[in-house]
């Protein structure tokens, strides 16, 4: 006869409390809020536009080059092509894993990257043309994807492109039963589900939505789709306001304004 | 890389004959440099070196337990790759970097292989035979515009003057087992000896006799006819001098570039040390990072 | 917000070293969690919303919470506001997930004459400290960050007049120093005696008594000289760590022997190529236990080849184990029947191997029930507790009341074991009640095997509908409506809990369908609900003698699911179209309405059936619709079962009882056996008709999470001590499979009944049935599909759903099968198979208890019954099994079972197989042979009464 099974009292308990007692996430945030944003543009010198993002540790550069003659042999007549591309740092995560350009996720990302800004660039105005953004993340703390669109966006802008609207992107994870918004690479795991939005923040249309794992049900989506819209709206903020700093600073160094 | 007409090589010959280049320099001047270290706090180590606001290199350290190679039982080991973001140039997209990744890891395989940094190797040792640290230095060449070996080896040497390795306690083994060795998770130390740490300075030479410059742009570089590149070291030995080019060196010009690249790299060695000494203090404390990073 | 980064090194699997760096947010008006402050936000962002308001508030170190919970979770004046840190809070939930979930539900539940508080002092910016890694150790930072809390606190509180005084339960000389305002715990504890035996004593003496303790040293060396050290240290944990990975030690888990306490086993994996195999190491003796306890993970080392041994085959208990400093004599007589049953060893076999405990990995403590032994009472305020468990050692305690608890069963929790201390030292939580007082000894059955006895927690009962709910015309709409089939349910007697429900209607002549129904419960306990959390932790009703403890509130299990007759109620249907042979030609499930014809027990739809049957030979048709759908069912179950018992399907037996229970005085009267009719088998077979087929269709839609059940085959080696005890008894038992097992089974009983005796098939059939091991719920993902067999039914997948008003298990099924037809989408957490088997695991290690609890409480009913039969009881008993010291007997008109000692006086020889036991006076005793035996009742107060069983 096997022992009767006990409730012991030793142990410390496994796993990370996600959401403390006194409702903070592990690093303090509410489950509210994104992390902390700073980004600035032209960053880099040989780039059409450039700029760089963070989003609390996940940083990224991105740079454009274009609208340039095509490189290779695609082109279209009547508007411009997009391309992208989306590379990992060796440093960038905390184990350090060798991931090649062009591996199956950077490549994954790439493709969301170029279908989205293929939405919003104004194509039309460069027929025969080529676009390529490339995305360079230089730490992954969760939310690379969101931080390569944000800062495409930037350096997009940064470069003159014509574009219709911004594109803002925001992730919601689900940890402890709970939605949280921009979750960091702790409490975004490859068994919880994740969404990523990106949403144009001026018409409030939704361009783009990846979902990781699966939500139970249909009020469980679109309770993510709220934090995930929230946060993108927090984050446009941030970058349209760096955005004006920026444009009011190269007015002011062509004596336009003064500041 | 960048291809000149000939009427804008000739251009930057004539000057550097007069001794003029054509952002004002002097032949020997470098431009500014802007070194910054621990941007990436997921690095043990981390540096940022920008020249003139063109080249942009990022370094990151990363340690791990290893076994010793055979030949040197009692050194850890440094392994570099060296990798050229598209963001650089289209160029680099896809494979495209790889010939050049290649040559600039190579190049620095070479510079810490030499006998300068034998001690910061052996630093590196845990039990001797059986267990050391391996420092994956990986760099990534961000923006390029002129002496991207120079700049590479510039933040390499900061890197490694600023990573932490957590402190390692040899446990003897019992009876026929081996030793045992345990990671303090509380305490970090730097790495002893990064100080002897080498750079490498380039100088090109543009055809004429006697007629060479430091920290060539990256259109200084393409019309260059021949280059050195020499690993100065702390301990003021040259380590490592490389020739390159289409052209040759006549010997007086090349000892007096080997004499001046010395020189060089000891005045660029005093003044990094000097300018890291409060990165080098709060990395020890460990006091908050403050990294000015992309926005200065 | 200000950001600052964390970072610390962490081992990767593979045994490297990362730096992690992570992000700390830092807060500006995080709650102080004082209830006045106005500078502070007003409400929390968690769930722990308390607020703290006396004057003076205690806030408690990380060792006044890990050693002192019981008592700070008192209400006490002295102790009625608390406020706890985040920092400690932190570091108590990566040493204890008890103590941190004890600290939870005071924060989170209100108490009167008790407020406790949060304070996130990490989080916000003026209390957080940045760490330096140069070598500064974790406890000297979290103290550095509790006296910044608090030196803060208390200057933030000034205008609101309160002060923090920080609780501690170690050396306060840092606090000291520091200049912030403490308090020990012990102080308080001498300020209010009433706490003191609460207080959990420990290694490190209060500062001021070691000054006096240095004192005395200087002035009386002799009294300096250390007590004897019993046990050997234990190593240090780097050492024990690098030992394991060097294969020098192993760790396990700790069990002592079910017979002989000097024994227990750890099983670890002695090869690390073969992860799979794991070997069981003996621990033998209370220097190579070391201060372990059943449950304790334990660091072990091996012994030298020449030590290791067989297992025992002794029946030694705690009391006779249990050396007292001065007996140990008793040691030596013990060891010296030790080395005479060596010898009686199988030689074919290779001995086990032997270990020593060399360190502890982490301690499985758990509040233990126990009665304070009178003996060991020498005056003074400490005692030695006896446990209920027979594998846990005395405990010492120390109560100033500890006269009044003589013959009470207390609980306790052990608070430490020292390596000078024979016995590990605790304190008294609770005093449970007066030892052989039915309720008590209930209630310490209760504790023992972890069954809940709380109320349901009141957000639980929130989740009940009203009083006033009825079934509704709109219920009718979206469900099946079956109110008008005549459905019947047949149960044992006294059933409130109808889960399930039959119908039987003729299609035509070739084709008939069958109905069951069972109670819709997930149309009530919504997943995620707190009700469906309380559910889940309660895993299923547990049936005592006297009391059931209800998985579900009774408003639904005795109300609202109950499918009682004449009521409309919610169920699950599961609709069997079959031919007259009782195949299958279509089934099909869905949420129904029904109403109940009538609900009958066993015996009155047996009886119905008889009559039926008598009057249609007799030419009289029945006319009643009950009666006609029960025939019918009968036929079809006759049929079903036939085919079932075809297929290899075992007939097992328990030696169970039922006891015949006089209500008026509450008391049991007498046992008789269970009676088994036609009926029963009926209500049987549609029953595991309905388990297959929903565990076919769950199984089809969700190939990777469907709860099922499995049975596993149980391996040759299993059924030895069977096959020895038929030979022993004269029969050859073919155990090759299912079918043949249960043709001989039945063949050796009808052989046995030719003999006379009755009894002997049932007696194989237990012991064949405790050969097997037990049933087990599982998730389709993580086992292969051969391995889904349930071996006792005979059928290649199986699985629980016909009642799920009392087993968990059942609801789970339920909402699998809602989301396989499209009613409900499948909860996230159903989704994954890991996650699932957990569910399992977890309903598992839930039903064994419930199945401990049940049999213990049939045994205390049968001790009382025992009791009152006086001393004179002497019944028939047959020997399941021979030890080298006596024998285990079962009494089957009781269905109770225990050892007859032999002493070695008595017994002449044991023979070589085990199976035959030769005593002095010629007789030779047989397993499977009958024995006459004599009961008699030892009652002791410190412990359980004890059945004694002695041969005549």
């Amino acid at each position: 006869m096997a022992p009767p099974p006990k409730r012991g009292r030793g142990g410390g308990a496994r796993g990370l409390e996600y959401i403390s007692l006194d409702g903070l996430r592990v690093d303090g945030r509410l489950h509210t809020e994104v992390r902390k944003i700073r980004c600035s543009l032209g960053t880099l010198s040989r780039a059409d536009g450039s700029a760089y993002y963070e989003q609390g540790n996940t940083r990224v550069l991105a740079a454009v080059y274009g609208p340039r003659e095509p490189t290779g042999r695609d082109f279209e007549h009547d508007k411009a092509i997009v391309k992208c591309e989306f590379s990992t740092a060796m440093f960038a995560s905390t184990a350090r894993r060798r991931t090649w350009k062009g591996d199956r996720k950077s490549t994954a990302a790439a493709i969301v990257v170029q279908r989205l800004f293929e939405g919003v660039i104004l194509l039309a105005e460069y027929p025969r043309c080529q676009i390529d953004i490339y995305v360079q993340v230089l730490q992954n703390d969760g939310g690379t994807l969101v931080a390569a669109v944000n800062a495409a966006c930037l350096a997009l802008i940064n470069a003159g492109v014509a574009m219709s609207d911004y594109v803002v992107a925001c992730s919601v994870g689900y940890v402890d039963n709970t939605f949280v918004a921009d979750p960091n690479s702790l409490e975004s795991g490859s068994d919880r589900p994740e969404l990523t939005l990106a949403i144009t923040p001026h018409s409030g249309k939704i361009c783009s939505c990846q979902l990781v794992s699966k939500l139970a049900d249909d009020a469980s989506f679109e309770s993510a789709m709220q934090y995930a819209t929230a946060g993108a709206k927090q984050i446009f903020q941030v970058l349209e306001y760096e955005v004006k700093k920026y444009s009011l600073g190269l007015l002011d160094s062509r004596g336009m304004v003064a500041l | 890389m960048q291809f000149l007409s000939d009427a804008e090589c000739e251009y930057i010959r004539n000057g550097a004959k007069d001794g003029i280049r054509s952002d004002g320099r002097a032949m020997l001047d470098i431009r500014p440099v802007t070194l910054e270290t621990t941007v990436l706090p997921t690095a043990s180590g981390s540096a940022r070196v920008r020249i003139g606001k063109v080249t942009d290199i990022l370094v990151g350290i990363k340690p791990e337990v290893a076994e010793p190679s055979q030949d040197f039982p009692d050194e850890g080991i440094i392994s570099f790759t060296v990798e050229c973001s598209s963001l650089a140039s289209p160029d680099f997209v896809g494979r495209g970097g790889a010939d050049l990744s290649a040559e600039l890891g190579q190049l620095l395989t070479r510079l810490y292989t030499s006998p300068v940094t034998r001690e910061l190797r052996r630093s590196l040792s845990i039990i001797k035979g059986k267990k050391c640290w391996i420092l994956h230095i990986d760099a990534l060449v961000l923006d390029s515009g002129g002496n991207l070996f120079g700049a590479l080896s510039l933040a390499v040497r900061a890197a490694l003057r600023v990573v932490i390795l957590p402190r390692v306690i040899v446990i003897p083994g019992e009876a026929d087992d081996d030793d045992e060795i345990e990671v303090d998770e509380e305490e970090f130390k730097m790495l002893e000896r990064s100080r002897d740490a080498p750079i490498a300075v380039t100088l090109a030479s543009q055809g004429d006799r006697g007629i060479y410059m430091a920290d060539c742009t990256s259109e200084e570089e393409s019309c260059a006819t021949a280059s050195i590149t020499m690993g100065v070291s702390p301990l003021g030995k040259s380590c490592g001098a490389v020739s390159a080019g289409t052209g040759g060196i006549d010997l007086d010009t090349l000892s007096s570039m080997l004499k001046d690249a010395a020189q060089l790299g000891l005045e660029i060695l005093d003044a990094t040390d000097r300018f890291l000494k409060t990165d080098i203090d709060n990395r020890m404390s460990g006091a908050p990072i403050v990294p000015i990073g992309f926005f200065s | 917000m200000p950001v600052r980064e964390k970072l610390f090194i962490r081992k990767s699997h593979r045994g490297n070293v990362q730096v992690v760096a992570r992000e700390h947010y830092l807060r500006k008006e995080l709650p102080c969690g004082a209830l006045k402050c106005a500078s502070c936000e007003k409400t929390g962002h968690g769930k722990a919303q308390g607020r703290v308001s006396e004057a003076s508030v205690l806030v408690p170190d990380q060792e006044a919470v890990l050693r002192q919970a019981d008592l700070i979770g008192k209400v006490h004046p002295a102790l009625s506001d608390l406020l706890f840190l985040q920092s400690v809070l932190r570091v108590v939930r990566s040493k204890s997930a008890d103590v941190y979930e004890q600290v939870q539900s005071m924060l989170t539940t209100t108490m009167e004459g008790k407020r406790a508080a949060i304070f996130s002092n990490e989080n916000r910016e003026e209390t957080y400290l940045h760490r330096s890694h140069t070598g500064e150790s974790e406890e000297y930072y979290d103290r550095n960050l509790l006296i910044a809390a608090v030196k803060w606190l208390n200057q933030h509180w000034t205008s609101i007049g309160m002060k923090a005084i920080i609780l501690t339960d170690s050396n306060a000389s840092s606090y000291l120093e520091e200049d912030v305002p403490y308090v020990t715990v012990k102080k308080i504890c001498e300020d209010h005696h009433e706490l003191l035996e609460l207080y959990a004593e420990h290694d490190e003496l209060p500062e001021a008594m070691d000054i006096e303790s240095s004192n005395e040293n200087r002035s009386n060396p002799q009294k300096t000289k250390r007590p004897r050290a019993v046990y050997p240290d234990y190593l240090p944990e780097r050492k024990a760590k690098a030992g394991i990975r060097a294969r020098r030690y192993f760790q396990g888990t700790y069990h002592p022997s079910a017979y002989d306490v000097t024994e227990a086993t750890v099983t670890v994996c002695l090869e690390p190529k073969n992860k799979s195999k794991r070997t069981q190491v003996l621990i033998v003796g209370r220097e190579n236990q070391n201060r372990s306890i059943d449950g304790d993970v334990v660091v072990i080392e091996l012994l030298p080849k020449s030590e290791w041994r067989f297992p025992s085959n002794l029946a030694v208990d705690q009391e006779a184990a249990d050396i007292d400093s001065d007996s140990e004599e008793a040691e030596v007589t013990l060891s010296g029947s030790r080395a005479k049953s060596e010898k009686l060893k199988a030689a074919d076999r290779d001995p086990s191997p032997t270990g020593r405990v060399v360190a502890i990995a982490q301690r499985n403590w758990r509040p233990y029930c126990a009665t304070i032994s009178e003996k060991s009472l020498k005056g003074g305020e400490t005692a030695l507790c006896v446990p209920i468990d027979r594998s846990v050692p005395k405990i010492r305690v120390r109560s100033r009341r500890i006269s009044q608890l003589i013959g009470k069963r207390v609980l306790i929790i052990i608070d430490k074991w020292d390596r000078t201390s024979i016995h590990p030292s605790g304190h008294i939580i609770r005093e449970i009640g007066p030892s052989e007082d039915k309720e008590a000894e209930t209630e310490v059955i209760l504790i023992e095997n972890g069954i809940p006895t709380r109320k349901f927690s009141d957000a639980a009962m929130g989740c009940l509908p009203v009083e006033s709910w009825r079934v509704t015309e709109e219920h009718c709409k979206t469900r099946w409506d079956l109110r008008e089939l005549t459905i019947c349910s047949v149960d044992p007697p006294g059933c409130t809990d109808i889960d399930d429900a039959l119908h039987f209607r003729r299609i035509n002549t070739d084709e008939v369908e069958v109905g069951v129904h069972i109670a819709d419960v997930t149309a009530f306990v919504g997943h995620g609900s707190a009700l469906d959390q309380e559910a889940s932790e309660r895993g299923c009703t547990v049936y005592l003698v006297d009391r059931r403890i209800e998985m579900l509130p009774s408003l639904l299990s005795g109300n609202f699911c109950s499918l009682q007759g004449g009521e409309e109620r919610l169920a699950f249907s599961a609709i069997l179209r079959m031919n007259n042979n009782g195949n299958i030609k279509r089934s099909e499930f869905g949420r129904s309405v029904i109403k109940s014809k009538a609900a009958l027990t066993y015996e009155m739809a047996q009886n119905r059936i008889d009559e039926a049957r008598k009057g249609e030979s007799q030419g009289k048709p029945t006319t009643d619709e009950v009666t006609k759908s029960l025939m019918g069912l009968a036929e079809i179950a006759k049929k079903l079962r036939a085919r079932r018992m075809a297929a290899g399907a075992l007939i097992l037996a328990s030696p169970e009882v039922k006891f015949k229970i006089e209500e008026a005085r509450d008391e049991i009267t007498d046992v008789a056996m269970y009676q088994v009719r036609e009926t029963n088998r009926m209500v049987e077979e549609f029953m595991l008709l309905a388990n297959i087929v929903v565990a076919e269709k769950m199984l089809k839609h969700f190939p990777q999470c469907a709860m099922l059940r499995r049975h596993p085959k149980p391996s040759e080696e299993m059924f030895e001590p069977l096959i020895r005890a038929a030979k022993s008894a004269g029969f050859d038992l073919d155990v090759s499979n299912s079918k043949r097992l249960n043709e001989s089974l039945a063949e050796i009983e009808k052989a046995a009944k030719a003999r006379g005796d009755e009894y002997l098939g049932t007696l194989l059939r237990i012991v064949a049935t405790r050969s097997m091991t037990q049933a087990v719920y599982f998730s389709s993902g993580e086992v292969s599909d051969p391995e889904y067999l349930h071996y006792g039914l005979a059928a290649p997948v199986y699985t629980h759903f016909t009642s799920p008003i009392r087993r968990y298990a059942d609801v789970l099924v339920h909402r699998l099968l809602s989301a396989c037809l499209g009613y409900a989408s499948l909860p996230m957490s159903l989704q994954d198979s890991q996650r699932m088997n957990q569910y399992a695991e977890a309903i598992n290690q839930r039903h064994r208890c419930a199945q401990y609890a049940s049999r213990a409480s049939t045994l205390l009913h049968t001790v009382l019954l025992f009791k009152r039969q006086g001393d004179k009881l002497e019944e028939a008993a047959r020997i399941i099994r021979i030890l080298g010291n006596g024998l285990v007997v079962l009494v089957p008109r009781y269905g109770v079972e225990g050892i007859v000692h032999i002493d070695d006086d008595a017994k002449a020889r044991v023979d070589e197989t085990g199976s035959a036991m030769t005593l002095k006076d010629g007789r030779t005793l047989r397993v499977l042979g009958e024995v006459k035996v004599r009961i008699r009742i030892d009652s002791a107060p410190e412990r359980m009464d004890k059945v004694i069983y002695e041969l005549m």
